[in-house]
């Protein structure tokens, strides 16, 4: 199986990009063949404090802990493990208080962050969620839902099916949104995961999402944003997000990954992927199929004027001090009037004006699969930020930058 | 040999009345599970169900095997109990329901129905068998004039083609030749008002959370939950579970389930309904016979040694 990934991310209307993500490294093809590939978002509690830093510090926790899993640990452990680690550093960081870029945040802080990953490998899907992100299948034109989702709203729904509560009482809950599990306490109330093996067919997606998207569009609209091309889905999604007009448009963050069968599927791919896979003419030559090629083409000139944005973004994290995971600069201090959440529900996200001037889409080259072939460094990097974006892939340091003309 | 474990749902959903019944049944190392949809618009729905459910239970406690003959002639009886009760009590003359079966004996399996109760097979994760509705959109689809997705809330979707109550005879859909059952293998009985909410991907993706019938179940309702209106149907399932009668690998590759939670050797009982729901009855000591009426949600497993040679 090969794996074809995608994202885009946009800010919304809000002050503050507070959605992660982040793939996982494809340059180590011996922590490929048992770890496969990993696709996760993390979605940032504006009802509480940092959430920006929150989701960050998660997916970073997340991808580092993935990348330590070894041969003889299963991908649902590897993910189940890395998620509590994630929601210890979260839980940590709202205790202590932050250091270096976090400084910002003060010893008692109150952090939260969504996280939902999907893995794949060879033809099964693993996914592993916390809070109210999303993943989805797509499958002979259907987007299917696989995670459940961790609101208050099921726990009515069930209230309301039994007869305890009527319906209507259910549907009006005011804390209905409220999420009933996330990163950032303690104890960590739920995690949903498959335990065994999801099965790939040719063609399917896989889109990890959060809710800024399908709070916005209904399902069929989603639906009809999807195509063949993962990257492209991705866009669409954000566009269609951004053109429904919502004012107080959440932060939205899409991944998609295609799972695209091969001949010889199961054995070593016949072919070296890594090569010159930061430079993006090589990325070009990886494409063996001719029509994404062409819609590649087409869309690199549209992405290297959209993407600008990103690539300052980008810029600016090649000149942070750390290696292997990338962080975006601190942010500055928000005026936060939110009361502090009930223990066990998420407060209602933080609405902001719209912000004047949009921020970039972000984008990935397509093309960049993940068959992991080359032996390299295992570092994950973590994308996150305003517009940063970032998938590793092959033998180099970088992937390609986004703007960089193909 | 594979030991069982199942789990059931069944609730009114946006109805006044809940017209659908379950039924299972476990005697002398054979076991019988059987789902009925009371036909709704007529007088008599549940009671035509619960006729149904009964009258089937009855049949394979007399003869408990697991064979085309006696799923034949569970269904053959069924109708005849509908008959009977119909002449008796004039209002009660146009009662119908669907009924969908199941029986095994622990390495193959049987099941057979009628109308739009549907029976799906999974094996290693996927669905390899639907029932075929005996209903106008099914037919549609057969003729290749809907998908199989068109089916799910076409406007025909309640004029069945058969049912269980007509004066002719029972008229059902039947495997005749045996499935071997292998661990992992699972079954759902489900009703329209339960399958027609949770597509067959859904049904797919929760299994693969799932490590007891219970909780697949549950999710599915979750599911279910979410997306009906607010008048929805009655809503009932059957999980079942086969399970290799040892501890098992719960390892990602593996396509088992949990160790059911059962004494072993015994058929045992886990209860897990919200409280106020009638209560079902418990179960003796292997070979020994229960019969049983599901309303609400509850869980059965039986140990693999009522199966011993």
């Amino acid at each position: 199986m090969r794996y074809v990934p995608g994202n885009a991310q946009h800010i919304g209307s809000r002050e503050e990009q507070e959605d992660s993500f982040g793939f996982s490294s494809m340059e180590d093809g011996g922590f490929v063949r048992h770890g496969g590939f990993v696709g996760a978002v993390a979605d940032g509690m504006g009802g509480l404090e940092h959430g920006r830093e929150a989701s960050q510090a998660a997916m970073r926790a997340f991808l580092c802990g993935y990348g330590r899993k070894q041969e003889t640990e299963s991908i649902p452990e590897a993910l189940e493990r890395s998620v509590r680690e994630a929601n210890e550093v979260v839980v940590r960081m709202g205790r202590d208080g932050g250091a270096g870029t976090t400084a910002g945040i003060a010893a008692g802080s109150a952090l939260g962050s969504t996280l939902v990953a999907a893995a794949l490998r060879d033809r099964s899907l693993y996914w592993v969620s916390v809070g109210d992100s999303a993943v989805y299948l797509w499958r002979n034109r259907r987007l299917t839902q696989l995670n459940c989702p961790h609101t208050f709203a099921r726990v009515l729904n069930r209230r309301a099916a039994v007869g305890e509560i009527s319906r209507e009482q259910a549907e009006q809950h005011p804390d209905r949104e409220a999420l009933t599990s996330y990163l950032g306490e303690p104890m960590l109330r739920e995690i949903d995961r498959n335990r065994r093996g999801f099965h790939l067919k040719q063609g399917d997606q896989i889109v990890v999402c959060t809710d800024g998207v399908f709070k916005t569009l209904s399902s069929e609209q989603m639906q009809a944003a999807m195509g063949d091309s993962p990257q492209r889905s991705c866009e669409a999604l954000v566009e269609r997000t951004l053109a429904a007009g919502e004012i107080r448009q959440d932060n939205l963050t899409v991944l998609a990954i295609a799972a695209e069968c091969e001949p010889g599927d199961g054995e070593p791919a016949g072919e070296r992927t890594g090569e010159g896979l930061a430079a993006g003419s090589t990325v070009m030559r990886q494409v063996r199929n001719r029509r994404r090629v062409l819609i590649l083409a087409l869309s690199g000139a549209v992405l290297a004027a959209a993407a600008l944005p990103g690539w300052r973004a980008w810029r600016r994290l090649e000149a942070a001090p750390h290696r292997g995971v990338d962080t975006a600069p601190p942010a500055a201090p928000q005026d936060r009037s939110q009361a502090a959440p009930r223990p066990g529900v998420r407060a209602a996200p933080v609405k902001a004006p719209l912000a004047a001037g949009s921020r970039a889409t972000t984008s990935l080259p397509e093309g960049a699969s993940a068959q992991g072939t080359t032996a390299a460094g295992t570092a994950l990097r973590v994308s996150e930020g305003k517009a940063a974006t970032q998938l590793q892939s092959g033998v180099g340091t970088k992937m390609p930058k986004p703007g960089e003309p193909f | 040999m594979v030991r069982f474990e199942s789990a059931t749902l069944s609730r009114a959903g946006g109805r006044s009345r809940n017209e659908d019944r379950c039924g299972s049944m476990v005697c002398d190392g054979a076991a019988c599970w059987v789902l009925a949809d009371g036909l709704g618009g007529r007088v008599g729905g549940e009671i035509a169900a619960q006729i149904a459910v009964d009258a089937v239970l009855a049949v394979f406690r007399d003869d408990p095997r697991c064979s085309a003959d006696v799923l034949e002639r569970a269904m053959e009886e069924a109708n005849s109990a509908l008959q009977r009760e119909q002449a008796a009590e004039p209002r009660l003359a146009q009662m119908r329901t669907t009924a969908v079966v199941l029986l095994s004996d622990g390495s193959s399996a049987l099941w057979a129905h009628l109308g739009d109760s549907r029976l799906y097979c999974l094996q290693d994760g996927w669905i390899v068998h639907r029932s075929r509705d005996h209903s106008v959109p099914q037919s549609l689809c057969d003729g290749g004039r809907i998908t199989t997705e068109e089916i799910r809330f076409h406007p025909d979707r309640n004029r069945l083609l058969r049912a269980l109550g007509n004066a002719s005879k029972a008229e059902p859909a039947l495997a005749r030749d045996a499935l071997l059952v292998g661990e992992g293998d699972v079954f759902l009985l489900c009703s329209d008002g339960f399958w027609e909410y949770v597509t067959e991907t859904e049904m797919e993706a929760d299994l693969a959370c799932a490590m007891a019938p219970g909780e697949w179940l549950d999710r599915m309702e979750d599911r279910l939950l979410r997306s009906v209106a607010a008048d929805h149907d009655n809503y009932s399932a059957i999980a079942v579970f086969a399970a290799a009668d040892r501890g098992m690998n719960l390892g990602e590759s593996s396509a088992g389930f949990a160790p059911a939670s059962g004494v072993k050797g015994r058929v045992v009982k886990r209860q897990r309904s919200p409280a106020g729901w009638p209560v079902c009855l418990g179960f003796g000591s292997p070979g020994s016979l229960a019969v049983r009426s599901a309303v609400g949600r509850e869980q059965i497993s039986f140990g693999g040694e009522v199966y011993a040679d």
